[in-house]
């Protein structure tokens, strides 16, 4: 027992061994956060205005997981789970973000949701 | 009879003096075999990072780890309470010296695995060993749905790992004190110029209060690569131990409940008030018989 755990952590260890990559290198075509324009007030707030802050969903007196989406701070405070959502697409709930989209959120959020 | 008497008197604490001696010399020659210096810190974790103390061989250690949002988030988010984020751990200790652990982490659906193991080990008394060194390693597997799912996407980009090494001494009953220097590698970085290797040297502290209860600091200022944008973890807590149970409450800058998380995604900045309310509970369960 103690010898086949060791040997499977040791095995993932190995196996998948040390990579240096970069995601704006690996991808040069692809959307990342130097190219995908990622500033709150231009960008990320119409997106959580139209698709997030909208009646039943997270508008004012909210209640629904993060609660209202309706200014800096409350999006602020919600980036990680708003980031976590979008990603992985489980949030709007009505509607579908582009890949864009999505990255605009999700760079924003990395870049430490900072209010620009 | 009196002679006798006076006699007596003046010799019996002489009796009384010499027994004293071989008590004492035994207590001596017991203490002075070595032992192995217990309790350094009162859980596997300073608070954030690992910590130089084991769980013991057999035992299981069910952890259930809290990270809240921002305290001056305001009462209407219930100083941060209102978000939550969560790890869900088992370690086991395999032997007295290795222990080895699995957790997952809801923050980017996260899944570590970790190996834990002493070579040296404090000790007081004849042949003693002024210091534990704790080696760690640990892997982390990101499952979230990639970004664009028509690039060509690597399973090796889910992966991140860490490496550490503690050096940490009880000093007394009261003070323990760890210096951990921490290696991060992570197999995919957003920009271009973003290093995948993170260095931080952890250190972490705790100082007795009671009986049960203990203050404890968690810092891992980072040396090089920092990951953009991102500050010092820094922690601070009290652990309250109740039989079996241990609970840590702290103050912290970071959300993330591994390694590799707290190194390189620490965005807030603890001198600015950007705190976060947090608690890690363990629970120790010993599943092998005792001999």
């Amino acid at each position: 027992m103690k010898r086949k755990l060791l040997l499977v952590i040791t095995g993932l260890v190995f196996f998948s061994s040390c990579y240096y990559d970069k995601e704006e290198v690996l991808y040069p075509d692809g959307l990342n956060c130097g190219t995908v324009p990622s500033k709150f007030a231009t960008n990320v707030a119409p997106i959580i205005q139209t698709r997030c802050a909208i009646t039943d969903c997270h508008a004012a007196g909210s209640t629904n997981g993060v609660g209202p989406l309706t200014n800096y701070t409350l999006i602020k405070n919600a980036a990680p789970q708003i980031k976590a959502a979008v990603v992985s697409r489980f949030m709007p709930q009505n509607s579908t973000l582009t890949d864009v989209e999505i990255k605009t959120i999700s760079c924003w959020v990395d870049a430490g949701a900072p209010e620009n | 009879m009196r002679k006798l008497i006076v006699c007596l008197a003046l010799f019996i604490p002489v009796a009384l003096l010499a027994q004293e001696e071989d008590l004492l010399k035994q207590v001596e020659d017991s203490a002075n075999q070595k032992r192995y210096v217990t309790a350094a810190f009162k859980s596997s974790r300073v608070i954030n990072g690992h910590s130089m103390e084991f769980i013991g061989k057999g035992v299981l250690d069910v952890r259930i780890l809290h990270r809240f949002g921002p305290v001056n988030s305001g009462i209407k988010e219930f100083f941060g309470l209102d978000h939550a984020s969560m790890r869900m751990g088992l370690d086991y200790g395999l032997t007295e010296n290795l222990t080895v652990g699995i957790g997952r982490t809801s923050v980017n659906k996260e899944f570590d695995a970790f190996v834990k193991f002493r070579p040296l080990r404090q000790s007081a008394g004849e042949g003693s060993w002024p210091f534990s060194l704790v080696w760690v390693s640990g892997i982390t597997l990101n499952t979230m749905d990639w970004v664009d799912e028509e690039r060509k996407n690597y399973f090796s980009s889910r992966l991140g790992f860490y490496h550490e090494l503690i050096i940490g001494r009880k000093f007394s009953d009261k003070f323990s004190l760890q210096l951990a220097p921490t290696f991060v590698h992570r197999n995919m970085v957003p920009g271009a110029d973003d290093d995948n290797d993170t260095y931080a040297l952890g250190i972490g502290g705790r100082l007795k209060l009671s009986k049960r209860i203990a203050f404890v600091v968690d810092y891992h200022p980072i040396l090089a690569g920092r990951a953009p944008n991102t500050k010092d973890p820094l922690s601070v807590g009290f652990d309250i131990e109740t039989g079996g149970h241990v609970f840590q409450l702290h103050f912290s800058n970071s959300a993330g409940m591994n390694e590799k998380e707290f190194i390189t995604n620490t965005t807030d900045d603890f001198w600015k008030g950007d705190i976060r309310f947090g608690f890690n509970l363990s629970r120790v369960f010993t599943l092998s018989r005792r001999r």
